[in-house]
Formats: structure tokens, sequence, C-alpha cells
């Protein structure tokens, strides 16, 4: 499967670099599951990590370790080495074990949320967002940042169609009204940073709903 | 930030540094088939002042003197445990060294804000993987390209990447920092890259 739309190239540089916050680096890298290119664009990244480390001049300062050399020794001794076999399991199975439907769903209508099941503080504004098939979201917009992320099934806007694996960052103040694929429900995750805003005449009622 | 780049012609470090990469390499296998403990000290002697050259700029200092120490143990001690996970044809020693660093950084700083948290840096940020021998061919294309052509880089642009990588800022962050336009920070990343041969876009 293979992703059309893909993060900001500096998004890339600053998950790679490890100053992106983690909820919004979990999108990125259950982007990157999705896409080899992003992928190999990170490896390139984390080699000239690898590479500036390696480079970095240590000031006399920095140069007496022999404490954290006895330190480092004995939590060697202390500690079982790691297992040879890395983990098989994907960010995604890592998240959602159960799969989507053991997600507490809530809301009504053809709109659905739920909270990630694991209770990190670090992840609070990512929740997933589930569509039902061919149905629409009121027209929105956003103080701050929107990202959306397709797990399964696909939606349009008036910028694109997305599907499993595309990333689609909306900054502020930009409207639109996303549609779900006729075919199956639309499940997203989605990083907001602040409340959404909904236009129209039920705008009130639904950013009531959207905060409960 | 900019003394913490070593500045030496291109051409002089090739080689020594190449020979040193595989030496790293060579050093890890050995910890990893018979926990040599030598091995791991040639390591630990190399990266060591590099890991709290780079705790001293990215926020870690902050936390309490004994942090730069602190990053470096719990490094050093994921170099020990993981030693085996490491795989030559996937990554540098060097790559390898700075994604723990760069892992355990993240945790490290998440931990003062609460006693555990349930998503790890590793869950998110995992180690290099490779996807082929195609792959594998151009990976270390670009690493040379990388280390021939990272000192030679304008200053303006060696310094944006010393604070994204090694301080972890934010371009957003860089930017009010230098007192520049944040677009001109992507710019001069953007740039660098491209004489590194680093992020060609085919989709843009």
């Amino acid at each position: 499967m293979t992703a059309i739309f893909h993060p900001d190239q500096h998004l890339l540089i600053e998950y790679a670099a490890g100053s992106l916050p983690i909820a919004k680096a979990t999108m990125i890298a259950l982007h990157l599951e999705h896409c080899t290119h992003c992928r190999q664009k990170v490896h390139q990244l984390e080699a000239l990590g690898g590479q500036l480390l390696h480079d970095i001049k240590p000031e006399e300062q920095d140069s007496d370790l022999s404490s954290a050399w006895q330190n480092t020794l004995s939590m060697i001794q202390s500690t079982p080495v790691a297992s040879p076999v890395k983990r098989k399991q994907s960010l995604m199975q890592r998240l959602f074990p159960q799969g989507f439907e053991h997600q507490s769903w809530s809301g009504v209508g053809p709109v659905k949320n739920a909270k990630l099941n694991n209770a990190d503080p670090d992840m609070s504004n990512l929740s997933l967002l589930r569509i039902r098939a061919g149905a629409k979201i009121p027209v929105h917009h956003h103080h701050g940042e929107e990202w959306t992320l397709v797990l399964q099934g696909g939606f349009s806007d008036s910028y694109g169609n997305y599907h499993c694996g595309d990333l689609v960052v909306r900054e502020d103040h930009d409207h639109h009204a996303p549609v779900a694929a006729a075919n199956e429900d639309c499940i997203c995750l989605t990083y907001v940073e602040n409340n959404l805003k909904f236009s129209g005449p039920m705008g009130p009622i639904y950013s009531f709903i959207s905060k409960l | 930030m900019n003394s913490l780049l070593k500045s030496s012609s291109p051409m002089a470090k090739v080689i020594p540094m190449e020979h040193k990469e595989d030496q790293f390499a060579a050093l890890l296998e050995k910890v990893a088939i018979k926990q040599d403990i030598k091995a791991f000290e040639a390591i630990f002697n190399h990266f060591a002042p590099q890991i709290k050259g780079f705790a001293r700029v990215n926020g870690i200092s902050k936390l309490g003197e004994n942090f730069p120490d602190e990053l470096v143990q719990e490094v050093m001690t994921s170099v020990w445990r993981k030693a085996h996970q490491y795989d030559r044809t996937k990554a540098k020693a060097s790559t390898w060294i700075f994604t723990i660093a760069r892992n355990q950084r993240i945790d490290m700083l998440r931990r003062t804000s609460r006693q555990r948290f349930e998503v790890s840096s590793e869950d998110v940020w995992e180690e290099p993987e490779v996807d082929g021998p195609v792959v594998d061919v151009q990976r270390k294309h670009t690493e040379k390209l990388i280390r021939g052509h990272l000192m030679s880089l304008p200053e303006e642009q060696r310094e944006v990447l010393g604070k994204v990588y090694m301080e972890e800022k934010s371009h957003q962050d860089v930017a009010s920092e230098l007192g520049i336009p944040l677009g001109t920070v992507k710019s001069r990343v953007r740039l660098a890259l491209g004489k590194l041969k680093i992020m060609m876009e085919p989709w843009q």
C-alpha cells in the first residue's frame, strides 16, 4: 500500500531529529508504516543525525566520564541483554491490539469518535474518527492545526481524495467538509491542536457535541 | 553550536572516518557476540563524550548537572543490551547510536513530568530498518555524501542543521532564536539537504 499524501519534509526532519512531540510523531510513524518512500528519507535523515553526533567536538567539561563509565559497568551487570528478536508488532498493532471494533466509540449519527485506549497524557490530542460510508462531516475550521491520517477506507474534500496511509495536515483557518468514500466506513486518526469550530446553522451544536 | 562541529577539509576526513566507521561496527559486533568489555570500552571512549556534548546542548543539562552523565549511562547501557540487534547492513554505528541517544533523550525529558508513560519513544521512533539491497546501496551512497560534504556546507546552513538535530529544536524555535523568518530556516535546511543529496522529493 502506498500513500499519496506525505508529511512535509520539515516534519520528517523534526521526526528524525526527535524534536516532534510524541503525538505528532505517532502520526508520522503510522504514515511510515505505509510509505516506503518517507521511510527511506527518515533513514537518510537519521544518518545525518549520526554524522552530526559523530562530529560533535566535546568540551573540556564533557571529558570527565570516569564515574559515568563505572556506573555504566554496574548497570550492564544488573541489566539483562535485550531479546535478539525485535518486536514484530507494528505500531498500529500496539496502539489498536483489538482492532477498531473494540474501541469505545461515542457520538450519534454518521460520525463517531473514540479516545485511544491508553491514557498517556502526551497522546491526549489524538483520537479516532469514524465516518460512516458515504457520510459527510459538517463544514468546520480549526484554530490551530488538524492532522488526519487515514487508517481504513478513504475520504475526500475540496483539496483531494485520501486513502489508507495518507496524512493530511490542515493549518489554522482552513475550511473543509470531508466526505467518506461510499464503499466502507472511513477510520482516521486525528491530531487536533484545539477544538474544531463548525460553521452553518447547526455549527454551535456540533461544536458542543465535539467537546463531549 | 558552531564550535560544536569540528571543522576540517572534507578530503582530510573521508578516509580516516570510513576506517573508523568500520571499526565501530566491528566493535559492536564483538560486544554482541562475546560481550566483549574491551570493545565496549572503546565504543564508550569515543561516543560517551559525543553523547555528553549532545546532552549539553539539547535540553538535558537543564534538568540538572547530573543528567548529561545519566544520558551517557542510559545510552551506553542500551548499546550494550541491544548490540546484537545492530546490523551493519542497516545503519552505520553512529546512526544507530544516534537513534538510541535521540530516543533516550525524549524519554528522559518526558520522565521529568510524570512517573510513567504508556507509549515510549521506542514505540514511535523505531531503529533503522532497511527495505532491500537497492536501498542499501543508495544508503551507503548517501552516507558517503553526508560524510564528505557536511563540513563544507556554508556556516549558516551547518548552524541551522546543528540546532535542528543536536539541540533538537523545532524549525520555529530555531527561527525565534536566530531572529530570522521561519521560511529562511526552512530554506537553509532545504539547501543543505540538497547538497547532501537527501530528500529529493519526487512528488513535489
